[in-house]
């Protein structure tokens, strides 16, 4: 029975990867319109915002005693970034997308949440430090430049994901007319590593643009009670917590990866393995494409109407 | 069999980090005021007008209190000016209030009186906007539905009663009840607020469904 079935399968080459589009839409759809989705934000949403108000407040005590309550800024801003990472947040679905579609080492994969949160606290450090201490600009202000900032960043992951999709096509393309054997599609793994360097500090980059709501609090919160360097310290302790929570993100989603592409090709021939890393790779790509494009969409740079 | 199960348990993880990953970073709303109302009834039971204080939240308190600061060297002149920004920018959208007898809409008039006022919470300074309105005409309120819905139309700006005690009749011995009715947005409402707001076009509207409603009966 189970060998008839596997015997179809490789005759009539039914290709694994089509099954697994229509379950990732299907998923998709059923749990975006399920309750536990929107509970579960709520949730989220409701103790970020209760984080946002404690990080206030407690910017507020440093002003009054730092010698007391800095320490106690750095460990709530370190857990808060712990807490954002695991919450959502763009950074994490485009670390996931990439890394569960594209060959990456664990260590890199890790390095990738590490440079990201860094770029992230970087650009906020920027943005609260150029604009508000030095051209004296407004809040509002800061809020409208970091909108821009972002989109820079959603753009460079527009370019990026369309850069895999057509390079993964290509390769598809090209091992479907040569019928690559091994000894080509491990050299061609190498190539791909080499050059992943660079995509690797595009995503940083693009993630690192769009800075934390958290941190543009705690910088501006400190900035206005003359305590600057306490928020630049307590932004740096939150990126922390943010890359060592998207670090376990992203090794799970590298694991997934693997594990994605040995159950696929269980049932084919061995010179199917790199078609279908292709083929995840392409999907992988697709989601990023989607996920930019949502962002830019929704990129609006509204303010508060009544001042 | 069992690894097509594998890849759909996978898939369907996989996908619920993806989704939980790819919302909810432009939550709405961004700003918080809390409401307090007192309605005036006068001796001939006539509805004359309101008084409305709208305390801002912390984060927005601290930040155009300190930039008032900046921008004027001066308390009291910064809190006024402030204030008359404030005013003018709500004062296309009805100052953000609907208020309906027995269901028709009735337009509000300049308030007669407003100011921005600081109150210290925690030793810091909570801006609250008092304003107050006299109706052009007094409106008879007896045995009718009046009811008043306080709320900034995008969203952007959450407005509510913390309590029931946040509003107040002064029904001049008229035997007049207020009733709090607290929003019941849809689920899907819900979501789509803490979700991807896309354009100030798309949330026009939104705050409606979120308002609460105060309801006067006398």
């Amino acid at each position: 029975m189970l060998s008839n079935f596997v015997r179809d399968f490789k005759i009539r080459q039914v290709r694994p990867h089509w099954l697994l589009v229509i379950t990732l839409s299907v998923a998709f759809i059923a749990f975006y319109n399920s309750s536990l989705w929107s509970d579960l934000v709520n949730f989220i949403i409701f103790t970020q915002l209760e984080f946002h108000k404690l990080l206030n407040a407690q910017v507020m005590k440093v002003a009054q005693q730092p010698e007391v309550f800095g320490f106690t800024l750095m460990a709530i801003s370190f857990t808060y970034g712990v807490f954002h990472a695991l919450g959502p947040g763009h950074g994490k679905a485009v670390i996931v997308s990439y890394l569960a579609s594209n060959p990456q080492s664990r260590l890199s994969s890790c390095m990738l949440a590490f440079t990201a949160a860094l770029f992230q606290a970087l650009t906020a450090i920027l943005l609260v430090t150029g604009l508000s201490l030095i051209l004296k600009y407004k809040y509002a202000d800061i809020a409208v430049s970091a909108g821009q900032f972002s989109l820079i960043g959603y753009g460079l992951l527009l370019v990026l994901g369309s850069y895999i999709a057509l390079r993964s096509l290509a390769q598809l393309y090209k091992s479907e007319k040569t019928h690559a054997g091994c000894a080509s599609c491990s050299s061609a793994t190498v190539q791909v590593k080499q050059k992943s360097l660079y995509e690797l500090l595009v995503i940083a980059l693009a993630i690192g643009l769009r800075p934390c709501s958290g941190a543009l609090i705690i910088l501006v919160t400190s900035s206005l009670l003359g305590i600057y360097q306490y928020g630049v310290l307590g932004t740096l302790a939150m990126s922390l917590g943010t890359a060592v929570s998207t670090c376990i993100i992203a090794v799970a989603s590298q694991y997934a990866r693997v594990f994605l592409h040995k159950t696929l090709t269980l049932y084919t021939d061995h010179k199917h393995y790199k078609r279908y890393g292709l083929c995840i790779q392409f999907a992988g790509s697709i989601f990023i494409i989607l996920l930019a494009w949502a962002l830019i969409d929704a990129n609006s740079t509204l303010t508060n109407p009544i001042l | 069999m069992n690894y097509n199960n594998f890849i759909k348990a996978l898939t369907t993880a996989l996908s619920t980090v993806l989704l939980l990953c790819s919302s909810a970073v432009f939550a709405h709303p961004h700003n918080w005021i809390d409401l307090h109302t007192q309605i005036k009834i006068d001796e001939q039971g006539r509805l004359t007008g309101f008084s409305q204080h709208w305390s801002f939240d912390q984060f927005f308190s601290m930040i155009n209190y300190a930039e008032l600061m900046n921008e004027y060297n001066d308390e009291s002149i910064g809190l006024a000016s402030t204030a008359v920004k404030m005013v003018a920018n709500v004062a296309p959208d009805q100052y953000l209030s609907v208020l309906k007898v027995a269901g028709e809409s009735v337009s509000l008039p300049v308030p007669k009186r407003y100011t921005l006022e600081t109150v210290l919470v925690d030793g810091n300074p909570i801006l609250i906007l008092k304003m107050h309105f006299v109706l052009h005409e007094p409106l008879l309120v007896k045995g009718k539905n009046i009811s008043l819905q306080t709320f900034e139309p995008t969203y952007f700006v959450a407005m509510n009663y913390p309590s029931r005690e946040h509003i107040r009749i002064d029904s001049n011995g008229h035997n007049c009840k207020a009733e709090l009715v607290r929003a019941t947005p849809s689920e899907e409402l819900v979501n789509y607020a803490i979700s991807l707001d896309r354009n100030i076009r798309d949330t026009q509207g939104l705050g409606d469904d979120f308002a609460e409603r105060v309801n006067i009966q006398c």
